[in-house]
This record gives structure tokens, sequence and C-alpha cells, in this order.
């Protein structure tokens, strides 16, 4: 059993724990007697039941909408990196005197660096 | 180590593993029990530190019938993953059988 079963187990188990408490707190109305009532059990088996698959579907649509968000911030990020390299370039040219003259060549650079990273 | 692959036998580190989980799960649900019956059986108006009758038979009840409602909840999910296991092989062997 490597790390990966183990930490599958535990989250489990937690999960097991979890849904003990607040089945019990929202089911067990009396604590009149020591024995479950009958309508208690049947309220903790809907309860459970109902736990279970919400944490199913769940799952199921965080797998879904998880690889999206994922590729959208490497999308991002990537952009921001390509950004800063045509930035960079930009100011690497040699300064003239003439500013006026620079401003506008840096601009055409950088933006040509842009389009051929994109 | 050895036998790690080994299914359903278990070597020392992972018996370690396992008996540590054990009891830090059973902590877990200690705590949350005693959280829960607590807020049911015990109010806070705290007008004396020892606990009254009421509260005792209140609390002794609460351990029972969580612990009870423990058990038939662990019942549940183990028929459940059971079953899923043994769709899971059924669909594998589905799966082998066609060529």
């Amino acid at each position: 059993m490597d790390t990966q079963s183990i930490r599958n187990l535990r989250d489990f188990l937690q999960m097991y724990n979890r849904i003990s408490e607040t089945c019990f707190t929202q089911c067990i109305s009396s604590l009149l007697e020591r024995d479950v009532q009958s309508d208690e059990v049947a309220c903790v088996q809907r309860c459970a039941d109902k736990h279970i698959n919400s944490n199913q579907k769940i799952m199921q649509v965080f797998m879904e909408v998880q690889p999206q968000v994922v590729a959208k911030r490497m999308e991002k990020m990537e952009q921001q990196m390509a950004e800063t390299q045509a930035a960079e370039s930009a100011e690497a040219q040699p300064q003239t005197a003439e500013a006026t003259e620079v401003q506008p060549q840096a601009a055409v650079e950088s933006a040509q660096a842009e389009a051929v990273a994109q | 180590m050895a036998g790690s692959g080994v299914p359903g036998g278990l070597n020392e580190g992972q018996m370690k593993l396992m008996q540590d989980l054990e009891v830090e799960v059973m902590a877990d649900l200690f705590n949350r029990m005693t959280a829960v019956c607590h807020r049911k059986c015990v109010p806070t108006k705290y007008r004396d530190s020892e606990l009254s009758k009421g509260e005792s038979v209140c609390l002794d009840r609460c351990v029972a019938k969580y612990l009870d409602v423990h058990e038939r909840i662990g019942q549940k999910l183990t028929n459940i993953s059971q079953a899923e296991q043994e769709q899971m092989k059924s669909m594998m062997a589905a799966q082998q059988a066609t060529p």
C-alpha cells in the first residue's frame, strides 16, 4: 500500500466521521432512550445516502471543471511571460539622444515581439 | 521494502502506518462525539460545576446512540464500497474477455 492509497483511506475515514457527526446531529432528536428509534434509523439511512451521493456528484463536477481552471491559469502565465520578455528586449535596444524617434521604434518592436510570441 | 506489493500482506512499516491512521481516526471520532453530546446535553447556564443526574443520563444515552449511528453508517459505507469494487472487477473482467 503506497502513500496515495493511505491518503485515500484517510480521506475516506475522515468523510465517514464527518457523515456520522452530521447525521447524528440532524437526525437524533430525542435522548430519552438508549436505543436508536426506528424513525431515527430511517433518517440516518437517508442522511448517509444523501451525503454519499452528493459527494460523488461533487467529485464528478470537480474532475470536469478543474482541468479547465488549470489550463486557463497556464495560459495567463504564458501570456505574462511573453509580455515580460517583450518588454525586456525593448529596453535592451540602444538609446539615442532623440527620444521621440526611439519611442515609436520601441513600441513597434515590442508589438512585433508580442505578435511573434502569440 | 519487500512485500509492499503483496495485496493482503502487510509488512511492519505499513502496519505501523495503519495503526497510526486508526489512532488518528479514533481520536477524531472521540472529539466530534464529545462536541456533539456536550452541545446536546449540557446547557450553557453553568449554575453548578457538577453534572446533574439528567445531564449524566443524557450523556450516557448520547454516546450510546452516537456509536450506534456510527456503526450503521460504517456498515452502509462498507456495503457501497464493496458493491463498487465488485462492479469494477466485473467491468475489468468483461474488458479482458473481449478479444
